[in-house]
Order: C-alpha cells, then sequence, then structure tokens
C-alpha cells in the first residue's frame, strides 16, 4: 500500500541533504573529531624511587570490616544490575529518538506513520505522543456479520458488473481479486443471473477458414474451454484432435488447485459449505 | 447470492468428475512449458499472465510460434490473441465441427448449444433445434 509514497524519514533526510548541500562549506561546522581522552601529563621524573601510597586506615574493629564487605558486595550486584549511567544514556539514545519520532507520527507497528494505520491510533492532542494500541474485540453476536457479507455480495455484484460492461476484462482479471481461478470464475457467470459470459464478440467469425484450421492446425486449448467442456460434461470431444490438442502446464496445475481442498477433505478434515459465487456449481447444475 | 451445502456424495461425484477430466486431458492432450520466450518481451510475457491467469502466456505464445490455433471461451484473450496474429476458436465452433466430422451427435451439439444460451454464453449461434432441446431440458409441456 505505501509502495508508491515515500516514507516520510526518507523525504526529511533527503532534505536534509539538499539543504546541507546548498550551505557553503565554510559556514558549516567543522566534523566533529572523534573524541580523545586527554592525556595525562606525566609529572617529571625526579628520582628514580617509587612514591610512597597512602594505604586507608585498616578499621580497628571486625565488625566495621563485615560491614564495609558488605557494603561493597550490595554495591556491586547493583552495578551489575544498573551499568553505569552514562553507557545506559548512550545505548537508550535510538530508543529515545524513536519515542520522539512516535510522537512525529511514526506508527510503533510499522515503519512509517500512516494515518490508515489499524494498528495503532495516534492522540491527537497537540504536544502529545501517546499511541494507544486499538484492541478489537470479539465478535459477540452472529448478526455482526450480516453487514460483512452483504458488502462482500456487493463486491461480488461490483466485479461481475465491470466484467459484464467491460469488453478487454477477461475471467481471470475477475477471479483473481476473488482468490480463484478461471475454473472458479467460469462456473460463477454461467450461472449468475444477469452477467454474460463474453465468448466472443462477432457472429460473423463462423467461416469455413476457421472449421479448417480446427481440423488441419495444431490447437491449444485454454482454461476457460476447459472449464466450459466441464460444465457442459463434453470432454469426449478432447479425443477428436489425434495427438493435434496441447495444454500448458500452468493451465493444467491451476485445474488441480481447484481440486486441492477436495482432497485434503478426503484426509478428514473437515467440510464446508460452498456458495455458488465462489464457483461451485448447483447439485441440479451438475449433470 | 445463494447457497448450497454440497452433500459428501455429491462432492465426491464432483471430485471424480474433475480426476477424470484430468486424466483425459493428460492422455489426449501434449502438456508443454514454454521454454523459448522469443516472441513476447518480457513485459508482454508478465501482461498476458495478469490478463489470463497461468498457463495462458505459454499458450499464446505457443500458438504464436508455431502458428496453431488457440481453443478458448474468453473473448478478452481471444480478442487480444488475433492482435498477435492467432486464430482463436471457442467450444461450440468445436462442437460443431465435431459434429459435421460425425464424432458428436446433433442431439448432443443442440443440448450443449440450448445450455450455453441458458448459460448466456455470447454469441452463441442459435437455430430452431436449439430451441426445441431447450425446451426438452426445461421440461417443456408443449400441450
Amino acid at each position: 500500500m505505501t509502495s508508491s509514497r515515500s516514507c516520510w524519514p526518507v523525504a526529511v533526510a533527503s532534505a536534509e541533504l539538499e539543504r546541507l548541500r546548498t550551505v557553503p562549506l565554510a559556514s558549516r561546522s567543522p566534523a566533529p573529531s572523534p573524541r580523545r581522552r586527554p592525556q595525562r601529563r606525566r609529572a617529571p621524573r625526579r628520582d628514580r624511587r617509587p612514591q610512597r601510597r597512602r594505604l586507608p586506615r585498616w578499621p580497628r574493629r571486625w565488625s566495621v570490616l563485615q560491614q564495609l564487605c558488605a557494603h561493597r558486595r550490595a554495591r556491586s550486584r547493583r552495578l551489575r544490575l544498573r551499568p553505569n549511567r552514562s553507557r545506559w544514556r548512550r545505548r537508550s539514545r535510538p530508543l529515545r529518538r524513536a519515542r520522539r519520532a512516535r510522537g512525529a507520527g511514526v506508527c510503533s507497528a510499522g515503519s512509517s506513520a500512516r494515518p490508515s494505520c489499524t494498528t495503532c491510533t495516534r492522540d491527537s492532542t497537540a504536544g502529545s505522543s501517546a499511541v494507544a494500541v486499538v484492541k478489537l474485540q470479539p465478535p459477540s453476536r452472529l448478526d455482526t456479520l450480516r453487514p460483512i457479507l452483504e458488502a462482500r455480495a456487493n463486491r461480488v455484484d461490483e466485479l461481475l458488473h465491470i466484467y459484464s460492461t467491460t469488453p478487454a476484462c477477461s475471467l481471470h482479471m475477475l477471479a483473481q481479486p476473488l482468490g480463484g481461478t478461471v475454473y472458479d470464475a467460469m462456473p460463477a457467470v454461467a450461472l449468475a443471473d444477469d452477467v454474460d459470459v463474453k465468448c466472443t464478440f462477432d457472429e460473423s467469425e463462423w467461416t469455413d477458414a476457421l472449421f479448417d484450421s480446427v481440423g488441419a492446425t495444431d490447437v491449444v486449448i485454454d482454461g476457460p474451454a476447459i472449464s466450459t467442456l466441464f460444465l457442459l460434461d463434453r470432454s469426449s470431444v478432447l479425443g477428436e484432435f489425434e495427438g493435434r490438442l496441447s495444454l500448458a502446464q500452468g493451465t493444467l496445475d491451476a485445474r488441480r488447485v481447484v481440486l486441492a481442498p477436495s482432497s485434503s477433505r478426503r484426509q478428514g478434515v473437515a467440510c464446508r459449505g460452498h456458495e455458488g459465487r465462489t464457483g461451485v456449481p448447483r447439485r441440479d447444475q451438475l449433470r | 447470492m445463494f447457497r448450497d451445502e454440497i452433500s459428501s456424495a455429491s462432492r465426491d461425484a464432483y471430485v471424480a468428475r474433475v480426476d477424470a477430466l484430468i486424466s483425459m486431458l493428460r492422455a489426449r492432450a501434449h502438456v508443454f512449458v514454454e521454454v523459448d520466450r522469443s516472441h513476447f518481451t518480457p513485459s508482454e510475457w508478465d501482461l498476458w499472465s495478469n490478463i489470463g491467469g497461468a498457463g495462458t502466456a505459454d499458450a499464446v505464445h505457443r500458438c504464436v510460434r508455431t502458428s496453431a490455433t488457440l481453443w478458448t471461451d474468453d473473448g478478452a484473450i481471444a480478442e487480444f490473441a488475433k492482435l498477435k496474429g492467432v486464430r482463436a476458436v471457442w467450444t461450440q465452433l468445436v462442437l460443431t465441427w465435431a459434429q459435421r466430422r460425425g464424432r458428436l451427435e446433433a442431439s448432443a451439439l443442440h443440448d450443449a448449444s440450448a445450455r450455453l444460451v441458458g448459460w448466456r454464453f455470447v454469441r452463441t449461434n442459435v437455430r430452431a433445434e436449439v430451441f426445441l432441446e431447450a425446451a426438452v431440458i426445461s421440461s417443456w409441456d408443449a400441450s
């Protein structure tokens, strides 16, 4: 869905790059040099004798020593649990950036901010960066399905209308949005009440040359023709071509796909009902 | 929209019919994959796949390459194939050809034609015999 529109961080980055290009080099801030530890100046060596280091005073009491050890253990434990604060800050910088960007409209679920994002809604209060995830409630009643089914039926009717009124619309172009193949679409269109199957466009095409071509040349059969033969139950005609008939592998594979759910049912998977518009013909239509 | 539950027996019959059709196709037809795609550009190939689905690009390319006849019942594909110089035929024409050769009975052809008219296949050639057959199919009582 977002393929045609560029993501906003990319746009911001490109704008920033453009701005940098236009700014003269002298006015640019110098590139930050990598941090270096300030080198300690060594004191000039006066003599070779090592300086005497002051040792802390040894506690005089045993209990004080115990307290000190316990304090050290607790401190080391604390350090293990929460490391150095400055390092923690450095690590959490991307996280803070992401939080800031989310406030500017970036979706937490995806990479770009879109008002059409369905997983989250952004608080519209000015300055607020709160993102609330919408939790879908499960349907409580069966009646809630009715408008969905009606909308779906309307969409199918719209597609059928487009097919019947657009000469260039093929059966596959009708079947693809419905998630099927021409083997699903052909019976659906044939059994629909007010939709014509665009078989051919001109009656004057009944010429002897065409009959001769069927009889003399090789014939390549396509999916819609196989589907019609199946509806008519006249597959015996295929034997009349005496080796001149050929079929694309893709066409055969698509026919097998239609068969696939039934084979899974054979293995014990539960069977569901089928609607007429999805392509399975009614019992009375099957001969 | 109508809804029809299919029983297990009718479903098995449907599966058996599809199985028989696939077996018939495998036995009677040469299954091919077009390796040489020189007559179509890649964009044309994609276009044909989008118009007709799997196998249509192979079928039309083979027709272009070998001057074969395309048997399709999709008028849009037939019209687009004609732009490539391919002859396209449809099922009623093939059934009529088989009937002229004596391989198919006339009553079977009229029965098929009547059903095609009922399913609103345009343009189906209609004769008087087709109307009579349609009356038989619909159990029309002439008296």
